[in-house]
């Protein structure tokens, strides 16, 4: 019975045009946003390696009183999959005779659109579209089969209801799971196309692998929030209000408020202040 | 009627529970993110305000003597309207450093004081408005004639005579206006809060004509995406596909397409990084200061050095000879030998006096030279510059006219614009930079400054007494400025509302209602 469920919530959502517009935006996005990232760290592996060479070839072997020695830092691999706050870290280590180093950090040179609308890594990706794909997928899972009846049929039919539950969240994860794996092969795909990137290299899988597994668990957490918020509404239309706002709150509101609360409950003086004292 | 109809779309969507978390929504993060953009602009402004008086009281005045290598700092000031949008002022330089060399360098500060800000993004007013306030409007609006026909309502309304046309507009108004309700409020008590600062003050002549520019243009951008919920409504007969629906346009417009442009810009029109473009300008310098350098060698050093030698060979000679006429004597020759010695002394002044006359004929070439060098790189460097400035602006003119097809990237230029921050920001730092780079040279550098390695100083510069450096007058666009940069993005916005109208009235014309 569980597995004959399951294949129902699966084909109703896979015949749903919920399916096709997720599968097209997963499929769209995350691949394009892999080629992005992975140029980008290309663009960044290559100007640490010239400026390194630049710096080797002009203060290597002539070390005087009056030059500072510099360490570079190199690009993450992994940044390809999270940008993080990589752009705001700096770039380079000047070492002084007091012993208080200075870091430096290049200002931005190129493409100014990706600063101004921010990079589609894959992290934005499944924080924004796969988790709002995941909520649209099961926001009506209980409260749409109430209005169109058949859910009274199942629990008449002595369905269990943990059964039912069980099913519409394996059912719909397994849905959105299609699409989304389909995409992260094809973003695979065209990581490995890099002559910088090698996917089977000791630094990239191991990270590589929890990183998907920890991406699985964020999406069967945001398709079991889903159905959670069906199960508390009657109608649809208030499923997906609530879902939207539950979702706003969960992605948006809460990481940019909370840095916000711990500055007001625990102030302290931002590091240029203190350089400066 | 219309008024009727205004009326129950407006009672309609208030009794939701939509009106309820929109209005949640709108009240908790507006006048929130204007709190922390506010609290954030206060510390970039005292962090410019003590770093600039702690260089003026240190490094304000190059240390005497002065060598003419000493370099000034110019410190870009936090745009006050930045708290409405950051747009691209975290990533802009904060300071100029110049240079004799003629090339300023720039410096981005890289003090990270909250990591987590950083790494889940600033909700300022722009972001506010773009994810929350654009979602909510689709929200309002994904039913209103797909809802409708599911409830049977809509051909009741079409049976009792209703035009189409009122019906579409009335549902348009009211939820508008509806939308409008929560947002004015939140956008109130922002601006109290923000007029709380004693940094900041609504009133000032470069804020409150800007504000209420960027308060017009949210307005239309809202009645955009309300009309665009509404438009996609009529495309379908079930709310469930229009949810679906809009939230792939919700996600291409406001996701998609400005993140795919630029890529697609870059790969219709490539050109290098404006690293390898610094490196490509360095190595062009260096080249042609090698070849000169060689030139001066062989035609003005070698001259120079065979007369020169000659000279010296003649007083070595004369040494040697006082040597070994000493040495003859049976002791050790002293300096009081040489100094007492006056035929040795006389050769010795005629050298010298011959080494000054080479000297000075030799002067007028090496600067002429020197001139040359300096005319070649800038005219080469210029070339360069121009070269990759245009294929630059190409680029950048593809990426903003594609990203144009969402209403949503026309919204952000704008905003971002107005507020100091936007995409043409780092131009503006590097025209600003350049302006204080020559103000430098100008006071100082074409003073006291090097030919070949060789420090000169212009008549009646005293080293000893430098003039102390200028401070950087960094000018951001005012609103004149920016509206003519941005006009077009204003009139796509008013496009866009019109289109996204009369693409609802066209469908729902045809619309099936049974």
């Amino acid at each position: 019975m569980l597995k004959t469920l399951i294949k129902k919530e699966i084909a109703a959502t896979v015949l749903d045009m919920r399916f096709v517009i997720a599968t097209l935006l997963c499929v769209v996005l995350i691949p394009l946003g892999m080629y992005v990232s992975r140029k980008d760290y290309e663009l960044r592996l290559a100007a640490y390696q010239r400026e390194h060479q630049e710096y080797r070839q002009r203060y290597g072997n002539k070390v005087t009183s009056d030059v500072e020695a510099q360490g570079l830092r190199p690009p993450s691999i992994l940044s390809i999959f999270a940008s993080g706050i990589d752009p705001f870290m700096p770039d380079k280590v000047m070492t002084a005779r007091s012993g208080l180093f200075r870091t430096v950090k290049e200002p931005i040179a190129d493409n100014p659109h990706s600063f101004l609308f921010g990079k589609a890594d894959f992290l934005f990706n499944v924080v924004f579209i796969v988790s709002l794909a995941a909520l649209i997928f099961t926001f009506n899972s209980i409260s749409g089969e109430r209005e169109t009846g058949t859910l009274r049929l199942m629990i008449a039919n002595s369905i269990p209801r943990n059964q039912i539950l069980m099913t519409k969240v394996v059912g719909n994860y397994i849905a959105l799971l299609i699409p989304f794996i389909i995409s992260v092969l094809i973003a695979l795909l065209i990581l490995d196309a890099s002559p910088y990137v090698s996917i089977a290299s000791s630094n990239v899988w191991p990270a590589f692998l929890v990183i998907i597994g920890l991406t699985f668990l964020f999406i069967l957490g945001m398709v079991s929030l889903g159905i959670c918020i069906s199960s508390f509404t009657k109608q649809s239309t208030d499923s997906i209000v609530l879902a939207f706002f539950v979702w706003t709150t969960l992605v948006l509101a809460v990481p940019k408020v909370s840095p916000m609360i711990a500055d007001i409950l625990y102030p302290v003086e931002s590091a240029n202040v203190f350089d400066s004292n | 009627m219309f008024g009727a109809l205004v009326g129950k779309e407006i009672t309609e969507t208030v009794l939701d529970l939509r009106f309820v978390i929109a209005t949640l929504l709108c009240l908790v993060l507006i006048p929130l993110g204007m709190y922390v953009s506010r609290k954030d602009y206060e510390r970039r402004l005292a962090g410019y305000q003590k770093e600039h008086q702690t260089y003026r009281q240190h490094h304000g005045s190059p240390a005497a003597p002065a060598t003419g290598k000493e370099a000034a700092q110019g410190f870009r000031p936090p745009s006050i309207l930045s708290i409405f949008a950051s747009g691209l002022d975290p990533f802009v330089p904060d300071k100029v450093i110049t240079s004799h060399s003629g090339f300023f360098q720039t410096v981005k500060e890289s003090g990270i004081d909250n990591p987590e800000s950083l790494l889940f993004g600033k909700a300022d007013f722009l972001f506010n408005v773009t994810f929350i306030v654009s979602l909510a409007a689709l929200l309002f609006t994904f039913n209103s004639i797909s809802g409708e026909k599911e409830r049977g309502t809509l051909r009741l309304m079409i049976a009792n005579s209703i035009p189409r046309s009122k019906i579409i507009m009335s549902k348009i108004v009211g939820k508008y206006v509806v939308l409008l309700i929560p947002f004015i409020m939140s956008v109130l008590i922002a601006l109290l809060i923000l007029d709380a600062s004693p940094d900041v003050s609504i009133a000032s002549s470069n804020v409150w004509p800007a504000f209420l520019v960027i308060l017009m243009v949210t307005l239309l951008f809202i009645f955009g995406m309300v009309s665009l919920g509404i438009c996609i409504s009529t495309f379908t007969a079930h709310s469930m596909a229009s949810i679906v629906l809009l939230f792939f346009v919700w996600a291409m417009f406001l996701l998609g397409v400005p993140k795919i442009a630029p890529i697609i810009a870059e790969i219709i029109y490539p050109v290098e990084a404006g690293k390898i473009f610094s490196f490509n300008k360095r190595m062009v310098r260096e080249d042609i200061e090698k070849e000169f350098k060689q030139v001066k060698k062989d035609t003005i050093d070698s001259k120079r050095d065979e007369e020169l030698d000659i000279v010296d060979n003649v007083v070595i000679e004369a040494a040697k000879a006082l040597y070994a006429r000493v040495r003859a004597q049976g002791r050790e020759p002293t300096r009081e030998d040489f100094f007492e010695n006056v035929d040795y002394m006389e050769l010795n002044k005629k050298a010298n006096k011959k080494h000054r006359e080479l000297k000075a004929r030799y002067e007028p070439q090496i600067e002429r030279l020197f001139n040359e060098c300096q005319r070649r790189i800038a005219s080469e460097l210029m070339k360069i510059e121009q070269d990759y400035r245009n294929r630059k602006n190409v680029q950048l003119s593809i990426a903003m006219n594609l990203v144009r097809i969402s209403p949503v990237s026309s919204y952000m230029y704008i905003v971002s614009g107005l507020s100091g921050t936007g995409v043409t920001e780092p131009d503006n730092f590097v025209r600003n930079a350049q302006r204080f780079q020559d103000d430098v040279q100008q006071i100082f550098y074409d003073k006291v400054y090097y030919r070949f390695d060789i420090q000169k100083k212009v008549e009646g510069f005293n080293t000893g007494e430098p003039p102390s450096f200028p401070d950087m007058r960094y000018r951001y666009p005012n609103l004149t400025e920016a509206l003519q940069i941005h006009w077009p993005d204003i009139l796509l916005l008013c496009l866009f509302d019109v289109l996204f109208c009369s693409l609802a009235f066209f469908k729902f014309n045809r619309y099936d209602v049974r």
